[in-house]
């Protein structure tokens, strides 16, 4: 062909798909009203809810995940036959502080301690008032060697008026946040003996039942801190005014001893925390094939929620990637549970509870190879003393069972009408 | 022009992958709604010409008109609206490639040859419904979408065999093949019930042949026959064999009157055997299928030398339609085309618009069908 020939069929071609593309580009749209079922496909979704009864099978409940001195949170409250008492040992205080900024200057040897202040953070607290009364946390006096084994037996003696170094209270309007009081600078008669460690408690203090609970070290590094005021040598041999802080080097709370695992009962929460397994035995046709729309497991307690009035027992359902039993690790999936998440369930709560599972069924949907149990667990773990005790599949009556509403499955494809 | 023909061997290859039809709201009902085995050149006489066009795929014999390799790629648009039941849709419009074909004659022999795809059948449609759904207790707002996109293609080699100047036979076998990706999903208003999806991706398979004749019977009067047979369509659904239809007989046959060089009219009659497949589409809870007649007639003016260059087409077309889950549909529809040629015919650029209206089974549904192609004669 003569090129000036394929010239000309070039720039024609080119102008005729201009003109095609400029009629036929328009964006697609083919969403349209359906007309079902005489202009849809035959097979349309529909919705079956069903309830499982014999569906949880060999559950069983451990403790000892989560001791109280790991645990995110450290409960103070009583309510007139239970107390729980946050405890913070600080790490030693030096013998001098720094004059100046910085390391310029030798440290300068304390001459006497005027105050200290103790601070801690508040994460929630129950919003309960009597009157003008508010709820005081009394801070107390402990030996410098408590640790993770001290009991509340322990330190019974301690939690004492003749030990109360302050008292803070606790205004209605105090949402959460810092707290803090003063302590004198007296108050620790064997700092040198302890070799400057300080321990300090709290309690919790009201005419009516009532908690805080507080942020720990495990969950903040500088949570709960303790800051001295004291006078040291100055150059010229006047004594100054200088502070130093110390961070806690252990902090936990103390309550009365939990019960023992009861085989027969699930039971989640306390500290140390208990979790409970749940196995889940369901027609493979609803778990691998149908599409999950609501998934619920019903629990049943045993007994009301046990804990703190006005506290709650937050629940938190997740799947397993193996079945190890009460080693098993948690699969975290993107929303363990629908809708709120997490499960709250009010202390002394009695009737049946609902824990959503629906995200959990998906996700052992064919070709997934997780071991269809779910661990439930209280959030933040052994942060408070409440827990939960709810019939296993061994009981005689308060069985947990599933509620689920499934789609089954089907083709779509031509056909209609 | 080198690359102009690298594009149309793309898009002949690429054709199976992208081949659909126009959509339709009777897309849905049965194997999909059906596509049309005509270039552009016939569906700009509404089909009439079909029969005896060698750019369409009706009869194999009509392959012998071939005088040298011809390659042509299309692209139809369509809008559309309807109203069904007391629902209404409006602006509705897809973009397809509803034709292509690689032809040809084998330099000094009588054989001629194609290869051909065009849609079988449309599998495309994006259905919306909200209702009110009852589960445990509660009263739920439900959002449901119903999907399709895909389509059922067909892929025809043809030979025909140029017996004498006024006779030539052909046959074809047919590929049915295509895949569609299909669900439907369902959301729920309130936040504690996850949305319920079914996906599947599906495969079609079916195989047929088909065998005609073209006859002059005088200079004037050409008359064409053709039968063709298909086997079952297979879908399979994620690699697993889901439901047969069987797929239906055709017979067409058409006569085509040229009392001048530059005037065509052309008839074209189609009858398919779809209630065949009524037992299948039963079993799967599908619509009725009726056997179906197709008339489209149309003529075509100038387009050959000595004649006007720019040839315009008109057509009829009255066609029912298989699928229904009541009274049988049916379509007519008025078309117009044209084309024009350059390059000394080396390349034809064809149009043809289309105004369909579809009636029945409940539904009223108007279109416009745009179609443009080009052909490439090395």
């Amino acid at each position: 062909m003569p090129g000036a020939k394929a010239a000309e069929l070039g720039r024609r071609c080119t102008a005729i798909v201009g003109v095609v593309l400029a009629t036929t580009s328009c964006n697609e749209n083919v969403v349209s009203p359906a007309v079902c079922p005489e202009f849809c496909p035959p097979a349309t979704l529909e919705v079956f809810d069903s309830i499982i009864p014999a569906s949880v099978v060999r559950d069983s409940a451990f403790r000892g995940y989560v001791k109280a001195a790991e645990s995110q949170r450290a409960q103070v409250a009583a309510d007139g036959t239970v107390e729980s008492n946050p405890i913070f040992r600080f790490q030693p205080f030096s013998d001098s502080i720094q004059l100046g900024g910085g390391f310029v200057d030798a440290p300068r040897p304390v001459v006497e301690t005027d105050s200290f202040r103790f601070e801690f953070i508040v994460n929630r607290r129950s919003l309960d008032t009597a009157g003008t009364e508010v709820p005081e946390l009394p801070v107390f006096r402990l030996p410098a060697d408590i640790d993770s084994n001290t009991t509340q037996a322990d330190l019974e003696p301690y939690l004492q008026d003749s030990t109360e170094l302050a008292a803070i209270p606790v205004a209605d309007d105090f949402l959460g946040g810092n707290l803090g009081a003063v302590i004198p600078g007296d108050a620790f008669p064997t700092f040198d003996e302890d070799n400057n460690v300080v321990s300090l408690g709290l309690g919790y203090r009201f005419s009516r039942p009532g908690f805080a609970d507080l942020l720990t070290s495990d969950s903040t590094f500088l949570a709960t801190i303790l800051i001295r005021y004291a006078k040291v040598d100055s150059i010229d041999g006047a004594p100054v005014e200088r502070a130093d802080t110390v961070i806690v080097d252990f902090d936990s709370y103390v309550s009365p001893p939990t019960s023992a695992i009861d085989n027969d009962l699930l039971s989640i929460g306390g500290a140390p925390s208990a979790r409970a397994l749940i196995r889940v035995d369901i027609p493979s046709g609803i778990v691998d094939s149908s599409s999950v729309v609501r998934a619920t497991l019903i629990l049943v307690p045993t007994e009301p929620i046990g804990g703190i009035t006005n506290d709650t027992l937050f629940v938190l359902a997740e799947a397993l990637p193996y079945d190890l039993g009460a080693k098993s690790s948690i699969v975290v999936l993107p929303s363990d549970t629908l809708g709120s998440g997490v499960l709250r369930i009010p202390v002394d709560w009695t009737d049946t509870v609902k824990v959503e599972i629906t995200n959990i069924l998906r996700a052992w949907r064919s070709p997934s190879t997780l071991p269809h149990t779910i661990s439930l667990r209280t959030l933040p773990e052994a942060g408070s003393i409440a827990e939960g005790r709810f019939g296993s599949s061994r009981s005689p009556i308060g069985q947990p069972f599933l509620q689920i509403s499934f789609v089954p499955p089907i083709v779509v494809q031509g056909g209609g009408g | 022009m080198r690359r102009i023909y690298v594009v149309l061997l793309g898009m002949m290859l690429l054709a199976p992958v992208v081949t659909e039809a126009q959509s339709s709201i009777y897309s849905p009902l049965g194997v999909g709604f059906l596509g049309r085995p005509i270039g552009t050149r016939s569906r700009g006489a509404a089909g009439g010409l079909g029969s005896f066009d060698a750019r369409s795929a009706i009869n194999p014999a009509a392959t012998g008109g071939f005088r040298r390799l011809s390659i042509t790629g299309s692209i139809g648009t369509e809008l559309r609206s309807y109203n069904a039941l007391g629902a209404s849709a409006d602006g509705l419009r897809e973009t397809r490639a509803p034709f292509g074909q690689l032809g040809g004659w084998l330099r000094g022999t009588p054989v001629s040859f194609s290869l051909t795809y065009y849609p079988y059948a449309d599998r495309t449609y994006n259905l919306i419904a909200i209702d009110t759904v009852e589960i445990r207790g509660d009263s739920l707002e439900s959002s449901d979408r119903i999907f399709s996109d895909g389509a059922v293609a067909n892929i025809a080699g043809a030979l025909g065999y140029t017996i004498s100047s006024r006779f030539s036979v052909g046959a074809a076998l047919h590929l049915i093949t295509g895949s569609a990706r299909a669900g439907a999903r369902r959301n729920f208003d309130q936040p504690g019930f996850a949305a319920a999806r079914e996906e599947a991706q599906l495969g079609f398979n079916g195989l047929g042949f088909s065998v005609g004749i073209m006859a002059a019977l005088f200079r004037e009067l050409t008359v064409s026959l053709a039968f063709r047979n298909d086997s079952r369509l297979e879908t399979i659904a994620d690699s697993v064999a889901f439901s047969r239809i069987e797929l239906p007989k055709t017979f067409s046959g058409g006569v085509l009157v040229r009392p001048f060089p530059a005037v065509q009219w052309g008839t074209t009659v189609i009858r398919q055997t779809w209630s065949e497949a009524a037992n299948d589409l039963e079993q799967i809870g599908g619509a009725n299928a009726y056997d179906t007649w197709e008339v489209s007639s149309g003529f075509e003016l100038g387009g050959i030398p000595g004649s006007t260059r720019i040839p315009l087409r008109l057509g009829f077309r009255y066609a029912q339609l298989p699928f229904s889950s009541s009274d049988q549909p049916h379509e007519v529809d008025i078309s117009a085309g044209s084309g024009y040629d350059f390059a000394g015919g080396r390349a034809v650029f064809e149009f043809s618009a289309e105004r369909i209206f579809r009636r029945g089974g409940g539904a009223e549904e108007d279109a416009w069908y745009l179609t443009f192609s080009v052909t490439v004669r090395p």
